[in-house]
């Protein structure tokens, strides 16, 4: 088996073989002229032609057949968006409103306080809301004294 | 007719008009397309493949670009061997074998003549062996070299062929031949 070793070659000698090795990729004038000559090679072209444009011409169509589907959604998607848009805004509204303000500093404060169950919550809440119906915060509870 | 006035007819669909491009360029594609592949089947799909990218770009060619349809078609030819030579590398197509210990032997021989009047001109690297040679290289470097030594192109029209600046050129092409220098020192 042939090996190779690390030695210096000239300069000038690697120019000549570079040249020499262009030298041989030169192609005759004979191979030049007989390529493609053949009398079906240009139906051939032809043929590849055809079969590319029809490709094209199939994703053309997967595009079109896209694009028509996104058009014919896009009313009702704008439905849907608005209907969202409607209950975001209905849903702020009322996390804003006073009362459910005041239901809210009532959760927090018994939620601070640590144990807390789901009964007593809800009793708390209620009792807010029956004080809200009165008209006063703690009002009823003088009225019983 | 001209080229320009054929290119016209094509675009509306005349046939005989595309074909009579073929006919007048055909040579002009497989010329090129032989400074890159061998063999004449890769030449021939070179020669196809250029010419359906043309026919498909038929519209985007303007009469005035470089003066010249050839020019136009040499851009897209060029264009296609480098994609061909990407694909073989991806492919790691190996078709071109190694090196045979004669061949091998052959260039140490050459590589390490030092006697006063050694040349390796008239020596007879074939063609074979030459391609051999240049598949080693990457497709860009391949690619630059073909441009600069066969075709004999300048800089600056390589730089347009290829969409490059001049300054990455000249890089490349030193590069280039940095690496074809690699690949022969292997065999000294």
């Amino acid at each position: 088996m042939w090996r190779w070793n690390k030695k210096t070659v000239d300069d000038g000698k690697l120019q000549l073989i570079e040249k020499e090795i262009y030298r041989a990729l030169e192609p005759q004038s004979v191979e030049i002229e007989a390529a493609a000559t053949s009398p079906f090679f240009y139906r051939r072209l032809r043929a590849h032609i055809e079969a590319e444009a029809r490709r094209r011409a199939e994703a053309g169509r997967e595009w079109g057949a896209w694009l028509m589907t996104a058009r014919q959604a896009t009313p009702a998607l704008a439905l849907v968006a608005l209907l969202a848009v409607g209950v975001f805004w209905s849903a702020v509204e009322s996390v804003s409103s006073p009362q459910t303000l005041v239901s809210n500093d009532v959760s927090a404060n018994l939620l601070a306080t640590g144990d807390v169950s789901s009964d007593e919550l809800v009793a708390a809440l209620a009792g807010v809301e029956r004080q809200d119906s009165n008209g006063t915060g703690t009002e009823p509870e003088k009225e019983q004294r | 007719m001209t080229d320009n006035e054929l290119v016209a007819a094509s675009i509306r669909g005349d046939e005989t008009a595309f074909a009579e491009l073929f006919e007048r360029h055909r040579q002009l594609v497989a010329r090129l397309g032989y400074r890159f592949f061998f063999r004449r089947e890769q030449v021939e799909d070179v020669i196809q493949e250029s010419f359906s990218k043309a026919y498909f770009a038929l519209g985007d060619y303007q009469g005035g670009y470089e003066a010249s349809f050839p020019a136009w078609l040499t851009r897209i030819t060029v264009h296609t061997c480098y994609d061909e030579l990407r694909r073989q590398r991806r492919r790691s197509e190996n078709e071109l074998g190694d090196l045979s210990d004669d061949e091998a032997a052959y260039l140490h021989e050459k590589l390490r003549d030092q006697s006063p009047g050694a040349n390796v001109e008239g020596t007879a690297i074939t063609r074979d062996l030459a391609n051999k040679l240049l598949h080693r290289l990457r497709p860009e470097d391949r690619l630059l070299l073909t441009l600069v030594n066969l075709e004999e192109k300048s800089v600056a029209e390589i730089a347009d062929l290829m969409g490059w600046t001049s300054a990455k050129v000249k890089m490349r092409a030193h590069r280039a031949r940095e690496s074809l220098r690699r690949v022969l020192h292997k065999f000294v």
